[in-house]
């Protein structure tokens, strides 16, 4: 059966319409961004852990941005340090840019800190998520030493809302010819697999849905006597 | 089953064409743009009236629209006047707005004898093309003199203490664009002027903005 006339233009017009639509939402899903933001967390200990922050992919390559942290409780365990906090960290690159759910990406990059122990050639883990309005921004980051060792960590405190200042997700601009990096977050863990059974929602011992943007973490980052557990979800 | 014949085909073609330019801003569009942010901007005149700008955490002009550019200092200092730590620049362009952001924590601040102390200082710009500029500030913990001040979130806050006029969420609109000051301190005889948190976005273009089908 043959459209009249009338009935086709309106089809195309409807259609092309459209296209532009499903082709930018596809599109925004897989081309690299930017996040950037400031503001101070609230560690357990009550003390303040200032931050500003930015990661994005310019020019080709996860590699915009940058990172500066303060810890005004402490430094991390075993610090040799002899003047009082805060614990400096200061970003010297960005090597890493994961997209982990809408409105969440993690930045990895290099960094030097105050603590004589970890003065050089750290590597940090930045998790931010853009949640306003409706809820509140949060920000966690994880510091490893050259062998991989995590040896400072926000992740196991019970609070990561951004309490002043704000996150911004940004979307791509021209610049941005780049691809998210691979894998599935630098805090650790990596992609559940559909039949991975021992990825469970806090804790539970069921299959991690990936569907749902899940990822599997792996201790100390999950509840206590958990080895593996899923983290995030739409 | 429904069919489309060659020719409707080409007509999907020809609309889609269309469409296409209708919504994309084309080669004959330019767009001026305008983006800078810095943490603090800072100056002080001397006895000679001689003036001293101090500017921290600066990401420079922003290039284009394909442009983003970004800045920061774990701790910043302007000797005799104030402190920051984690200060936090960016400015971002797009063929279709431009966005800055500024930012700094556990602000310490002498001025005139006066004492000035925020966790949390934030300026944030956006402009869109056809839309007038937009402008955010957040102020977590401001004392100033050791007396707690809450930001109304209104734009241009006034405070006059004493020597000091103190602005908070100052926003200076422009053609395709916006200036936002998150907290501005000057003492009245003009010596000094100091802005934390400053973002600047603008947008323009030569023809106008066309009215964006989506």
């Amino acid at each position: 059966m043959r459209l009249g006339r009338g009935k086709t233009i309106l089809f195309i017009i409807v259609v092309a319409g459209a296209l532009p639509l499903l082709t930018a939402d596809f599109a925004s899903a897989q081309q690299c961004d930017f996040v950037t933001g400031g503001g101070f967390i609230l560690r357990d200990s009550g003390a303040h852990g200032n931050f500003g922050v930015g990661g994005g992919c310019k020019s080709g390559s996860p590699t915009w941005g940058h990172l500066e942290y303060l810890d005004h409780g402490s430094y991390p365990p075993g610090s040799t340090a002899t003047v009082p906090p805060p614990f400096h960290v200061h970003g010297t690159g960005v090597t890493g840019y994961f997209f982990i759910d809408p409105m969440t990406r993690d930045i990895s990059g290099t960094a030097e800190t105050n603590d004589p122990a970890h003065l050089k050639n750290v590597n940090y883990c930045v998790e931010v998520s853009d949640n306003d309005p409706g809820s509140t921004d949060t920000f966690v980051i994880q510091l490893k030493d050259q062998s991989g060792v995590v040896f400072y960590t926000t992740q196991l405190d019970t609070d990561h809302t951004v309490h002043g200042g704000n996150i911004e997700l940004h979307k791509h601009n021209p610049s941005t010819t780049g691809t998210f990096s691979s894998g599935d977050s630098c805090l650790g863990g990596g992609q559940c697999a559909g039949t991975d059974s021992s990825c469970g929602v806090n804790g539970a011992c069921v299959a991690c849905n990936t569907s749902a943007n899940f990822h599997c973490r792996e201790a100390p980052f999950c509840p206590p006597g958990i080895t593996q557990c899923c983290f995030g979800g739409q | 089953m429904d069919s489309l014949t060659s020719h409707n085909w080409k007509l999907l073609m020809l609309a889609g064409a269309l469409v296409s330019l209708l919504a994309c801003p084309g080669p004959s569009e330019a767009q001026t743009v305008t983006g800078q942010a810095s943490a603090v901007q800072a100056t002080v005149l001397g006895v000679l009236g001689v003036g001293t700008t101090t500017v921290l955490s600066d990401t420079g002009t922003l290039g284009g629209t394909s442009d983003a550019r970004e800045a920061s200092l774990v701790t910043g200092t302007v000797p005799s006047l104030l402190t920051g730590e984690a200060l936090h620049a960016t400015t971002i362009g797009w063929p279709d707005q431009v966005a800055s952001e500024a930012s700094l924590g556990s602000l310490t601040m002498t001025v005139a004898g006066t004492g000035i102390s925020a966790d949390l200082v934030m300026a944030r710009a956006l402009s869109v093309l056809g839309s007038a500029g937009t402008g955010l500030t957040n102020i977590a913990g401001l004392t100033i003199g050791g007396v707690p001040v809450f930001p109304t979130g209104a734009p241009n806050q006034t405070l006059s203490l004493g020597v000091l006029s103190v602005v908070l969420n100052e926003q200076i609109l422009s053609a395709g664009g916006i200036i936002v000051n998150a907290l501005h301190v000057r003492t009245l005889d003009g010596l000094t002027d100091v802005v934390i948190g400053s973002a600047k976005a603008a947008i323009t273009s030569s023809t106008g903005s066309l009215p964006s089908l989506f």
